[in-house]
């Protein structure tokens, strides 16, 4: 009984509004995000429908069966996309395909641009604040049901791959992060959450680092504030960056699970990308995550904190630092690729799996509402200092490595099959 | 993640980034249980009813 009412919160009523407002958003954006998409898919098929008549005229004069079956199966689905929007070959919808291909205006970017804007044009009333805070976590039953979407081929090609990426490229951060800001006069409080935030997994890990580097909150404040900055611009600017630059979706994926510091926004720009960029970020955010509690020990041993002369203190920080719902996500990926008929799979029809498969969406949407919505420029202001020019200057190199890096891996290590 | 600091909001020992995996833990469950006993509800509820554009 104690278990469960430690998982409220006094006054956990107080969420509910804000949750609410979160979910509302959520579905509207998801709607219009739906409506573009037809629209835009209603344009493509307007424009190539003629062009598909006469490969099928030509085929049909060739007696090439094979040819025509392939070009009726394509014309259908042209065809549905126009009857969806009741439109005719000819009719044009080019804004559509404007907002929707070239400025990839999708429900990612309209759900943190949106919040963004609300949050500090309008504000956001306190009495809805506290459930925006509780909707951002609401990623984290959306990754765990992602699950589904994976087959431990992947997890040893892709998550292996990430894994070692991942302490490379963390450890790396951390140490030159820290030892830059002992170089340069930074206290140890805030030189270790620094490296601790932009080695690992942003804010989880700066929390996590705080107690054990005696940490003070202003230091958090500047710690915090600078993750928030870098992440939210790198939101915004990896997309267009990555397709700029022709960078394949997997390799987009990879790249992101390694620059962008918090998981929520690393899931937001890979997902903004495509859906291949998406699922190799998750996997490889997973792999990172896991050495959250790592990190942790590997700050007290760096600046030679006693450990409270407690024995066992390294597994007691292990087992408190761990994220457990990571568990979730790979009982999944081994129930998925156990092949129980009675799960089925993610594109097994009438299956649960396949049920699942088209839940997770509604999570992220709800979890990213949150994320828009509690952006505030003010918190943005609360970077500054050496701290903040160590901390950006760190990650901006390993944003910049490891671009580099997974452009030498390639785009099929780095690709999920998934089953 | 968790943006609260540690050892805020946790009455009973556990901190609010435990409880959020504990929770997403829960809510994947119930989802998994929900899709299990009803399938083709579930993918219609998520896929079809909720757009109404």
């Amino acid at each position: 009984m104690s278990m469960i009412r430690s998982l409220f919160v006094p006054g956990w009523s107080k969420v509910i509004p804000g949750l609410i407002a979160c979910a509302l958003f959520a579905w509207i954006v998801m709607n219009v995000d739906y409506m573009l998409g037809k629209y835009d898919k209603a344009n493509v098929a307007s424009a190539a429908l003629p062009a598909l008549e006469q490969e099928l005229a030509t085929a049909t004069a060739e007696g090439d069966a094979d040819a025509v079956a392939s070009t009726e199966k394509k014309i259908a689905k042209q065809r549905k996309a126009l009857d969806k929007v009741g439109g005719a070959v000819g009719d044009s919808w080019g804004w559509a395909t404007l907002l929707y291909e070239k400025f990839q205006f999708k429900y990612v970017a309209m759900l943190l641009i949106g919040g963004i804007l609300i949050r500090n044009l309008f504000g956001v009333p306190e009495f809805l604040k506290a459930g925006i805070g509780v909707a951002r976590p609401l990623i984290k039953p959306g990754i765990i049901i992602l699950g589904v979407h994976y087959v431990w081929t992947d997890v040893v090609r892709v998550g292996g791959t990430g894994l070692a990426l991942a302490v490379v490229f963390i450890f790396g951060t951390a140490i030159i992060v820290m030892w830059l800001s002992r170089r340069f006069g930074v206290g140890d409080g805030l030189g270790g959450i620094m490296g601790a935030g932009t080695g690992v997994c942003g804010v989880s890990a700066i929390i996590a680092t705080a107690p054990v580097v005696g940490a003070k909150p202003r230091d958090m404040a500047y710690a915090i504030g600078t993750i928030l900055l870098f992440g939210t611009v790198m939101l915004f600017v990896m997309p267009y960056l990555g397709q700029a630059m022709g960078v394949s979706e997997p390799q987009f994926g990879a790249w992101v699970a390694l620059a962008i510091l918090n998981t929520a926004q690393l899931i937001a720009a890979a997902e903004w990308y495509g859906e291949e960029a998406r699922n190799t970020a998750v996997l490889i955010n997973a792999a990172r995550i896991m050495l959250i509690p790592l990190i942790v020990v590997f700050a007290v041993w760096f600046y030679g904190i006693k450990a409270e002369g407690k024995k066992g203190s390294f597994w007691a920080t292990m087992r408190a630092k761990f994220p457990v719902f990571i568990l979730g996500f790979f009982v999944l990926i081994i129930l998925n690729s156990m092949g129980i008929a009675a799960l089925g799979g993610p594109k097994v029809d009438g299956s649960p799996f396949w049920a699942m498969n088209a839940v997770y969406k509604w999570f992220f949407a709800i979890g990213f509402a949150g994320i828009g919505l509690s952006i505030s420029i003010e918190d943005m202001k609360k970077a500054g200092g050496a701290a903040f020019a160590i901390g950006s200057g760190a990650a901006t190199a390993k944003m910049v490595i490891g671009l580099i890096v997974v452009l030498l891996l390639g785009t099929e290590l780095l690709r999920v099959a998934g089953g | 993640m968790s943006s609260k600091a540690e050892g805020q909001d946790k009455p009973a020992g556990l901190s609010s980034a435990k409880r959020e995996d504990i929770w997403a833990l829960v809510i994947a469950g119930v989802v998994m249980l929900i899709s299990m006993a009803a399938p083709e509800a579930v993918y219609n509820i998520f896929k079809k009813i909720l757009y109404i554009f």
